[in-house]
């Protein structure tokens, strides 16, 4: 025991000599909660890092009020020639290390998006410290506008960001699926679009509030982004994609039945397309099963009544056929397979895939779409009857 | 020859004498038979307890006349029993019939059989064994001529009355605890197991404090070489005294230097007789209310008695609950330090900046923080155990107020890290047996710098290295891990979960192999059938 002390005591101190080993303290770091892209007139990438200040999000409870003014975000960016150039040099404007695990959301500016995405996209799967999970979004305008929002509800505008893609009234990509739709075949990507939009409508305040909104999507062919949906379209892909959780459907009664509107929300959906072979060209079979909820009813008709209820289903039925469709068309006119039409021919007939692999977006046009939806009204609310006048 | 001090240069321990030596004299005279001349006897006596201030010599007159005297040690005795019972019945008998025409010899079995009082007595030659007794509390009579003394049993001495053991305390289960005296605590087992298996074997041990030890076991379930074997480690101890059972802890058990417990002490007389009733044996030690148990593994220390009084699906979550916190107690603070260090992606981004923000103002690295706390804490908990009693507020006024919030608000320390040290505090109260709680709560100071160098990988490998620490250890022959390595399944029962009474039909075979059947099949209530 002894003669082992010594040489356990040098082992035991050896560890010691390593020091804290790659040890950063939570306030020697800069924590990235959402990024900017931007592709610059010159040719260079402008990477914008939104940092969160810890001052400011989390509380002390020593601070006190009155701070309610200041904005927890802060948003740091320069360019270069790569995303790393750039951190580079971001770096060098912040007294702590950029720490990037915590990012929640890559906002991708139309001018970067519009010409090359895969390049930028080798940085985030290789880097240690990036995630799969953060999500994937285009803008119109600059990423960095985004990024600069004065979040009101949530302390940091990649919170609203994550906050919103959850609510599921939009599609939501994040960056594994992103990354998946370039790698499977036969699919094309694509990303919802933010914008920052007015908060109220139509008012007379002065005061211009702003907020973050999911106003559809923008999709890609192969690396390039080629166009936009707007928020009706999108919930076509919804559809299509049978991604659909919640999302409210208005109907028109016509006048011959009384007029009025019906409102009901999605509670179940479920989404099935497939693909066949018609002479030259492929019919696109797309079923659709869906429960909904009648929610508002302005329309006379009685939800009592079984044939009111089933008249009010085949409305429905149509609404989302139509939306479905449009979705549809929009694939055709931008020759871009975004709903993975040519995924779903590859996975049941390979072989027929791999004769019509080459052109295969082209020929989207020639496609026949057969939508059928078939809508159960499940529930009609608390009252069965719709409020009358008295006679 | 001149005095020699221990720092002088020539001093050298005298390795020749130890302590019983250090009398020569009077260890000739412990071989000694009585002389049966009184008056020398009492001589020796008087010499062998020179300078023994509460030791009483009382010389009387019997018939015949005839000699006698008691000798007795003052403070260990029922004076009043020698009055009434020993004294007043001799002198009163001296007259009588019962000693009249009795010879010499046989005199002191009259007044064994005849006269004296005592439920208790005993007849010795040798000066040294009788001298032993004396200082154990018993009278000794010795008569003119005899050469014999009557050692009558007339112990007694101050001690508490039975109290609930402070440390074990429970909230169902008897509320009685052992105390110092050792009999009450045989007597305290003795009234739950009645059985003539019970067995109740007596040792000493200590050259000068000559303490009685008792060996508590069920014959026919504790394994007999489990037995031998605790007998003979205690046999091998020889010390000048044991004064608490802790000193026969450290001399008996398998592995010395490790720091966790492989003996279990309780305080708890239902405690011992159950675990006993396991093919355990118990160690009582007189002058301490902590009994001794071997062998015991660590989920015995990681188990209340109350488990067993509490039904059995209350018992089962506080067994999980009293696992989870004995981990976290482990490693709580450790794993703060590894994450808000090392591995900040780890946290919820909104957790990560409260933390963030929360550390904004304090000067130290995550580690030096939780040093520093964590060594307050142990502090405060130290001071609280030895302050006197009307200082107590004191401490806790200064440890919530002070340690808490002022160095909070000081940014010294992080209040997130308050919590974290408080919450691993609370946790490491939960352990039943206290010592298990001391070793953990050591531990996790080893395992705090670990995670302040090397991250949750330095802790993972400090569980590991832990994990086959323990594995390797044993109390008394049996595996301090077990039933879960090696593994019994069956026996999972007992740890994991605490089974239901009418399903624990097996004693554990690690310790009750030779007689495992614990009760009668099919005694889980049924409902009763309905008749008509």
């Amino acid at each position: 025991m002894a003669k082992s002390a010594p040489v356990i005591a040098v082992i035991a101190l050896a560890c010691l000599l390593t020091g804290c080993w790659s040890r950063t303290e939570v306030n020697d770091i800069a924590i990235v909660t959402a990024t900017g892209l931007d592709r610059l007139k010159s040719g260079r990438l402008k990477v914008s890092l939104l940092l969160a200040v810890p001052r400011t999000v989390g509380n002390t409870g020593q601070g006190g009020g009155g701070e309610l003014e200041q904005t927890s975000g802060w948003v740091v960016s320069d360019e270069g020639e790569t995303i790393m150039d750039a951190f580079r040099n971001i770096q060098k404007k912040l007294p702590r290390n950029i720490f990037y695990p915590h990012n929640r959301a890559i906002v991708i500016g139309e001018s970067l998006a519009k010409s090359d995405i895969l390049a930028i996209l080798d940085f985030f799967q290789r880097s240690r410290q990036t995630q799969m999970r953060s999500y994937v979004l285009f803008t119109k305008k600059e990423a960095a506008d985004i990024l600069r929002f004065k979040p009101k509800f949530e302390k940091l505008t990649a919170e609203i960001i994550k906050e919103e893609m959850k609510t599921g009234v939009n599609v939501h990509v994040r960056l594994n699926e992103f990354i998946n739709m370039f790698l499977e075949t036969g699919r094309e990507a694509y990303a919802p679009r933010i914008e920052v939009v007015p908060a109220e409508v139509k008012s007379a305040s002065k005061e211009k509030l702003t907020s973050l909104k999911l106003t559809g999507m923008g999709v890609m062919r192969g690396n390039r982004l080629i166009g936009w949906l707007n928020a009706e379209e999108t919930r076509g892909v919804l559809w299509l994609r049978d991604e659909m959780e919640e999302g409210v459907i208005t109907v028109d009664i016509p006048d011959e039945r009384g007029g009025g509107k019906i409102s009901g929300e999605v509670q179940k959906a479920r989404s099935r397309l497939k693909v066949r072979r018609a002479g030259q060209s492929f019919i696109v079979d797309v079923r659709v099963e869906t429960e909904l909820d009648i929610y508002e009813n302005q329309s006379p008709l009685s939800l009592k009544e079984l044939n009111n209820l089933t008249y009010v289903e085949s409305l429905f039925k149509h609404d989302i056929e139509n939306r479905i469709l449009t979705a549809c068309r929009k694939a055709q006119q931008y020759e871009t397979d975004f709903i993975g039409i040519g995924r779903s021919l590859y996975m049941t007939h390979p072989g027929q895939w791999k004769q019509h692999r080459s052109g295969w977006n082209e020929s989207l046009r020639t496609f026949d779409f057969q939508v059928g939806a078939n809508v159960h009204i499940v529930r009609v609310g608390m009252i069965n009857e719709p409020i009358t006048e008295r006679e | 020859m001149p005095l020699r001090f221990k720092g002088s240069r020539d001093w050298k321990p005298d390795k020749s004498k130890d302590a019983a030596a250090a009398a020569p004299a009077q260890e000739e005279a412990d071989g000694q038979a009585l002389s049966g001349d009184l008056a020398s006897d009492l001589a020796t006596f008087k010499s062998c307890f020179d300078r023994l201030s509460d030791m009483v010599f009382r010389e009387i007159r019997l018939a015949g006349p005839r000699k006698a005297a008691l000798i007795y040690l003052d403070g260990m005795c029922d004076v009043g029993r020698i009055d009434t019972d020993i004294l007043k019945a001799l002198l009163q008998e001296s007259t009588g019939q019962a000693l009249k025409d009795a010879p010499v010899d046989a005199m002191l079995g009259r007044i064994d059989e005849q006269i004296v009082h005592a439920a208790q007595t005993t007849k010795d030659r040798l000066i040294g064994s009788i001298a032993d007794h004396i200082l154990g509390g018993k009278t000794a009579l010795l008569l003119d001529g005899v050469k014999e003394a009557l050692l009558i049993g007339t112990q007694k001495w101050e001690s508490r009355s039975i109290d609930e053991s402070p440390s074990e305390p429970v909230i169902r289960g008897p509320r009685d605890g052992f105390t110092e005296n050792i009999r009450t605590n045989t007597s305290l087992i003795r009234r739950r197991l009645k059985d003539k298996n019970v067995k109740m074997e007596a040792m000493q041990t200590g050259r000068i404090s000559k303490t009685q030890i008792v060996l508590v076991y069920v014959e026919g379930i504790a394994d007999p070489k489990l037995v031998d074997e605790v007998k003979a480690r205690i046999k091998r101890v020889d010390i000048d005294a044991v004064l608490e059972s802790g000193y026969l802890e450290e001399l008996i058990e398998d592995s010395p230097l490790t720091i966790f417990p492989q003996i279990m002490n309780t305080e708890r007389p239902d405690r011992v007789a159950g675990l006993v009733l396991e093919g355990k044996v118990g160690i009582l030690v007189d002058n301490t209310p902590f009994a001794l148990v071997v062998p015991v593994t660590m989920f015995d220390l990681l188990e209340a008695s109350e488990d067993y009084y509490q039904r059995f699906i209350p018992s089962t979550v506080t067994r999980w609950l009293r696992l989870w916190l004995a981990f976290s107690a482990l490693v709580f603070p450790s794993l703060y330090i590894a994450i808000t260090a090392f591995h900040q992606e780890m946290l919820p981004t909104s957790l990560l900046l409260s933390i963030a923000a929360s550390r904004e103002a304090v000067p130290f690295p995550a580690i030096v923080e939780a040093f520093l706390m964590e060594l307050a804490f142990e502090g405060l908990r130290e001071a609280g155990v030895r302050l006197p009693r009307p200082v107590g507020q004191a401490v806790s006024i200064v440890g919530a107020l002070v340690i808490g919030q002022a160095a909070v608000q000081a940014g010294i320390v992080s209040a997130t890290l308050v919590i974290v040290v408080s919450f691993t505090g609370i946790a490491s109260f939960i352990f039943p047996a206290y010592s298990l709680g001391v070793a953990v709560r050591l531990l996790r100071f080893p395992l705090m710098i670990i995670a302040g160098t090397m991250g949750l990988y330095g802790i993972l490998l400090a569980l590991l290295a832990l994990l086959i620490h323990l594995a390797g250890l044993r109390s008394f022959g049996v595996p301090y891990l077990s039933p879960v390595s090696p593994l019994r399944a069956s026996e999972l029962k007992d740890v994991l979960i605490r089974a239901p009474w009418w399903a624990m039909w097996w004693r554990p075979m690690e310790t009750a192999r030779m007689n495992p059947n614990r009760m009668k099949r099919g005694l889980r209530p049924r409902k009763p059938e309905r008749k008509g």
